[in-house]
């Protein structure tokens, strides 16, 4: 799976669960942060990419730097299919 | 009938949660640009020098004050650490552009299970800035990884923590009536007022509002009969100050522990003058002891203190030991607490927590009772054993005197009283009145 299928994929979970749909409310950049989304929001969300990308999320995995933006969580990702 | 009552209490809730929903707006920056570029936030361990960031990070958002003196107090003099040669974080932060934007405390307790001797962690004041919300918890994922430790506790009554906590495989304590503090109203007056002010009844009506509510709850405490029974043994009851707490403790905690295998905090007389010991405390602490052939039989610790907030004074027992869960001495060292809390000039004296059986003791003094707004206490044993056996309720006695609910001053406290005030009746339990509900730890 490429990153832009699985960004593609977060993008559009995190749209559909936390942005009622509304891909416009989404930053430029991607960032999760702001009012976008809470720390509810990212247990949802890491609940998701285990689930769907049939991967497992340690603790010490649970970083700012892979969980910021949906382009470092699409990479985290990756990363994990790939070990 | 009942469903005037129903309209009555629905529209009083509704009034007071429409106030609370105000009056929990923080004191600092409200709203998130969304359009805002959100610098990034690094994790690390919270250090001593972050003190000052962290203590206006905790009051922009209704921590209430803190002290340097009190953080050297939990972190280095703390008797779980002292003299262990172990080293932990003091709590770890989110640091965005070289400011602390999030933060949560780690405070290091000691257990006993049985002959085992546990080493706990309590997570403590956990806070952030909105825009950094998404990310508080990845500070929940940095206390639940931390090594050689046996069990975590979370006491925090927060929704939003009980969920984290959940997420990170604890458990939520098993006594189902945890979450219900039980308490009387000791002065009615005072008690009305605040209640009519909860209400924004005008200023005009809230001197009769308040005398007739006042009356109202009189008239109830009499025909319920919400005060202590008298016990056909009489046993005394001594008051101590916390400098007082000696050998005599030691012993019993000693002997307590050989009872039963159940998970006590770490109640040794070091641990018991440390955990009480606040620094810049407003509140006053009593030890209560019951002596019996000169032999101390159990003792009760009771708080004092007014909620700035609100205006209450309440008193509340926060630990209570007794040998052999002996039901004469609880009795009496509930009685004698009870009437302390008046001395004190308290209007309200609860109780939450502690055994069935200490609760089946003033089960017919007919008190109120207030739900937390969620399970205010998780745990999780590293070892899966421990942890399956600690789901058995009986393998328990828990008080406020675990986790932070007592370690830190009120005021600091994540474990706030959301309080639903509920009164009990023979068979149902019937919400009466919101008192007071204001989410001090603020991680959404």
């Amino acid at each position: 799976m490429q990153t832009t299928d699985i960004e593609r994929d977060v993008r559009e979970f995190v749209i559909q669960h936390f942005l009622s749909g509304d891909a416009g409310k989404l930053r430029a950049d991607g960032s999760l942060l702001g009012d976008v989304i809470d720390s509810m929001g990212v247990i949802t969300l890491v609940a998701y990419v285990q689930e769907h990308f049939g991967i497992t999320v340690k603790d010490d995995e649970v970083l700012p730097s892979n969980l910021d933006t949906i382009a470092n969580l699409a990479a985290f990702v990756e990363r994990k299919i790939g070990a | 009938m009942a469903s005037i009552e129903k309209r009555i209490i629905s529209a009083l809730l509704a009034k007071m949660r429409k106030r609370r929903g105000a009056r929990m707006a923080p004191h600092g920056k409200l709203s998130v640009d969304s359009t805002a570029v959100v610098p990034p936030a690094r994790l690390r361990e919270a250090l001593f020098s972050d003190f000052a960031a962290v203590a206006e990070l905790k009051r922009r958002w209704g921590l209430g004050a803190d002290s340097l003196e009190n953080w050297e107090r939990l972190w280095c003099r703390n008797p779980a650490l002292v003299g262990s040669g172990v080293k932990r974080p003091i709590g770890w932060v989110l640091e965005a552009n070289g400011a602390i934007v999030a933060y949560l405390g780690n405070i290091s307790l000691q257990c006993r299970y049985g002959d085992r001797t546990l080493t706990a962690v309590t997570a403590t004041a956990f806070v952030a800035e909105p825009p950094y919300r998404a990310l508080a918890v990845t500070l929940a994922a940095a206390f639940y990884r931390q090594k050689s430790v046996d069990l975590f506790i979370t006491s925090s009554a927060i929704e939003a923590s009980g969920k984290i906590a959940l997420a990170f495989k604890c458990a939520a304590l098993p006594e189902s009536d945890y979450d219900t503090v039980r308490f009387w109203v000791l002065r009615s007056y005072p008690f009305a007022q605040v209640l009519m002010n909860e209400l924004r009844v005008s200023r005009l009506l809230l001197p009769i509002g308040s005398i007739l509510a006042a009356l109202a709850i009189r008239a109830d405490t009499i025909i319920r009969r919400r005060w202590p029974r008298r016990s056909a043994i009489r046993l005394a009851v001594s008051e101590i100050s916390l400098d007082d707490v000696g050998d005599d403790f030691q012993t019993l905690w000693t002997e307590k522990i050989k009872e039963k295998t159940r998970l006590y905090a770490d109640r040794s007389a070091a641990t018991l003058r440390w955990h009480f010991d606040i620094p810049g405390d407003r509140g006053r602490v009593r030890v209560l002891c019951c002596h019996k052939d000169g032999k101390l039989d159990g003792y009760a610790v009771v708080r004092s203190e007014v909620d700035p907030r609100a205006g209450l004074r309440t008193s509340t027992v926060a630990d209570m030991i007794v040998r052999q869960d002996d039901p004469a001495v609880v009795h009496a060292l509930l009685v004698a607490a009870y009437e302390h809390a008046k001395n004190e000039g308290s209007e309200i004296f609860q109780i939450q927590g502690f055994t069935c059986d200490v609760r089946e003791v003033f089960s017919d003094w007919a008190p109120y009772q207030r739900k937390f707004p969620a399970h205010p206490y998780f745990y999780k044993a590293t070892d899966p054993v421990l942890h399956r056996v600690l789901g058995d309720p009986k393998a328990w006695y828990a008080c406020p005197f675990d986790g932070d609910a007592s370690l830190v001053r009120p005021s600091y406290s994540s474990c706030d009283s959301h309080a639903t005030f509920q009164r009990e009746t023979e068979s149902t339990q019937t919400v009466v009145a919101v008192v007071s509900e204001s989410e001090r730890t603020h991680v959404s």
